[in-house]
Order: structure tokens, then sequence, then C-alpha cells
């Protein structure tokens, strides 16, 4: 079978890990993308908190610039995070300041990297991603395509969030230098109820489920439904 | 330091301490592990006994893991280098992408043929580790005859070198694909539990 050679970690979105042969490759990068509302963050988020679990480390990179306690007020009743394991299993790192102060991509891929060094985690997050190609000077391309190199580096599975604008399905820049796209999407059923969607789009190495699955995101995090659409 | 840390640290440093006869050693753990446990046995070698050796990198660029090592004061710069050089460094960082043979390979003709470059005979003599990394990629990129000329040149450097050991860590599920012969190459295999790993 395709990818039975690759190792494994688990999503921590429920229902998910079942889609692609257990889990996402270890290691690899993911590009989790989404219009506003579709659950990126939260994504993101479940898929630390599976991580801490399973004895792992991460690390959640903002680059909104969001007070993490802002961050976590609005996080914190989902039952899968445990306050507890912030700052410690998991760290927050606000990108903003140093975006903001330079606007260099080396700089900025430096403030990546002497953080993912300090702490060595096993996953990692970008959240969201697609903010800094309006505020760094020069290539955004060449920017992407050096951030994934420097991510794939460190043996870890990185999850980047990307903004869906309205005229493309996914962020196209960043999904070819992914390992993995996952798309999170707002949809109407037949009964003209709003729903939320998530397919894989691409998994390097994975035979994975095709197609729309019905998502929902309740007090537990995500669930996806296999089958149901 | 964690309970859980020192216990690592302690089931390392007591497989460091093996008698010299001991000089093949593999370090198993769960993957997701491997690079906090290469971070791990470096820091008891160079930090701790202030060993000379060879770190080879199989999938990580040399100067990455330099960085790594400077970070947390294993070794900087000073200490370490991605140049073999006669009179050099404490520590060699090696390029070993796909496998550690074709480094090992270039480094014995250097050797048998002193007009290949500076001599470095005596410099290897003073080694006494040759550590890589991650051989849990060595599956990922070799067939089994590219498996079995990595661990022929290994044998070779080791008999050229007596005082060196053979330190490689791999994560416990990618042992099947290595096959059989890999395991049995080393003497002495240490498993790290998960559930030492856990903080």
């Amino acid at each position: 079978m395709v990818g039975e050679t690759l190792e494994r970690v688990r999503s921590g979105i429920n229902g998910m890990d079942e889609m692609m042969q257990g889990g996402f490759a270890f290691p690899s990068t993911v590009l989790v993308a989404g219009s506003a509302g579709t659950g990126k963050t939260t994504f993101a988020l479940q898929f630390l908190a599976r991580g801490v679990k399973d004895g792992e480390q991460g690390i959640f990179f903002t680059t909104l610039s969001e007070p993490t306690q802002w961050m976590l007020r609005f996080v914190t009743h989902f039952s899968f995070l445990d306050k507890d394991t912030f700052g410690k299993q998991i760290r927050y790192v606000d990108l903003g300041p140093t975006l903001r102060k330079d606007r260099d991509p080396d700089k900025l891929l430096k403030f990546i990297d002497d953080n993912i060094a300090e702490y060595m985690p096993q996953r990692i997050v970008i959240d969201p991603i697609s903010v800094i190609g309006n505020m760094i000077k020069g290539d955004y391309r060449m920017f992407l395509y050096d951030l994934a190199n420097h991510l794939k580096n460190w043996r870890a599975v990185s999850i980047l969030t990307g903004e869906v604008l309205p005229q493309e399905p996914y962020p196209v820049e960043i999904s070819y230098i992914v390992d993995t796209v996952v798309l999170l999407s707002l949809g109407l059923t037949s009964e003209g109820t709003r729903r939320k969607y998530l397919e894989i789009l691409k998994m390097r190495g994975t035979q994975h489920t095709t197609g729309q699955h019905l998502m929902d995101v309740s007090r537990d995090g995500i669930t996806v439904t296999v089958g149901l659409k | 330091m964690t309970r859980q840390n020192e216990a690592v640290m302690q089931r390392l440093r007591g497989a460091l301490d093996s008698p010299p006869a001991v000089r093949k050693l593999l370090v198993t753990m769960r993957a997701q592990s491997v690079t906090r446990m290469d971070l791990a046995v470096a820091k008891i070698l160079i930090s701790e006994r202030k060993e000379r050796g060879i770190y080879v990198t199989i999938d990580r660029p040399d100067k990455h893991v330099l960085t790594i090592l400077s970070r947390h004061n294993v070794a900087g710069p000073g200490e370490a280098s991605t140049e073999m050089e006669p009179a050099g460094k404490r520590l060699f960082i090696a390029k070993g992408i796909f496998s550690p043979a074709v480094f090992i390979g270039e480094l014995l003709n250097r050797i048998r043929d002193p007009r290949s470059g500076p001599p470095l005979d005596a410099e290897l003599r003073a080694m006494r580790f040759l550590l890589v990394d991650n051989l849990s990629s060595l599956a990922a990129y070799n067939g089994p005859k590219g498996i079995d000329a990595c661990f022929g040149h290994v044998a070779m450097m080791l008999m050229q070198y007596p005082s060196m050991r053979f330190i490689a860590l791999a994560g416990r599920d990618s042992l099947p694909a290595l096959g059989p012969g890999a395991t049995a190459f080393f003497n002495l295999g240490v498993e790290i539990p998960d559930e030492w790993l856990m903080d």
C-alpha cells in the first residue's frame, strides 16, 4: 500500500485519521485552507492538543499579533485543550513584532528557526501564513519556498493555515510547497442549511479519502463524518 | 530536569559506558523523538565527555545540525565544523544525505590516497565516535543493496579506526524496513520507552 513505510502522527481531528492511513506523514508540511469561520485555528489547536496527549511538544506561531490571553479566552472552552499545557508542552510565539519591525523575510525565518531550535517541537503551527504575504518586503513565493524547506529540516509535522480569497478555492502559492492540502469550506445543504465541510485535496505518499465530508465543530472540537456530504 | 529526562539520560550514559568491545550501538525510540534523542546523545558525548567525533546527518543540512548544537551549547562554530580538515575542530558534522556510505567512502578514499587532499589519518585516530542521526531515513532512500553498502562502509571505518564507536539512532518502527541485517550489525541495542518521553 502507498505510504506504508512512512511514520505517522495522529491529527487529533475526530474521524480524520481514518481518511489518511492513520494520520499525517511524519515529518511533513500541511496547508489547512479555508475562508473565515471554517475552523482553521480550531483545527490547528486540536492538532497540537493531540500531540500533547501523545507525549509530543508543539509550537504555535501567530501572525495576527493577538495577545496570548485573548487567543486563550476564545479557545479554552474546548474540552480537548488543557490550559495547563500552554506555555509548557504548547508554546505560543507571536510573529507580529518581528513582522512589523523589519518586514524582512530572512529575519523572520531566523526568528522562526531560533524558536523551533530552542523548543525542538514535533508539531508546529503557523496561523495564518497568508497574512505574511502582505507584510514582508520581497518575494513572498521565495519566502514560502525557504520556509517549507526550513520546516522540513525540523523533522516535525507543520501546519500552515491559509485564508482563502473569494476568487480562489485555496491559496495556490502555498499549496505547491506543502505535502498535504486540507480544505475547510462552507456550503448549503439541499434544505438550505449552511454546513461545514472538510476535504483532503492532496496528500503525498498517502492513499486518502477524496471529496467533501461533513464536519461539525462542537465543544469537543472538529469531528468529520466520512461519507456524509 | 524532570525525572523522565533524567531516566533517558541515565540510560544513554549507561549504554555509552559499555566496554570498549561494544563498538556498534543502536538507540531506538519512537520516530517523533529521534531529533531530541540525537541532541541528548550529542550532549553526553561532546559536552559531558569532551569526546571528538563525526556526526553524520542523513536527512538534514549539516549547517542545520550545527545551528541546533550551537543553540543548545553542545558545540558552537568554534568547536564544530562542516569541513573536514586536519587539526580541525572537536566535531565534524557531515552530510550523509541518502546514505552515510557516500561520505564514508570519500573519507576512506582520501585516507588511502594522500594526493586527494591534506592528510586526515591522525585526525580520525583521535576521534571516538561516528554518530548517525536518523538511521530510519536510510530505508526511505535505499534498497537492501544500499543498506548493506552503508553497513559495509561503517565496518571498514571501524576496522581502520579501532578507537571509534558507531552510534546510530532510529525510530523503532523503521527497523523492519531496514531489514534483519541492520539490527544484527549492532552489538548493543538500547530502547527508550515512550513513557520516558512524555514531558
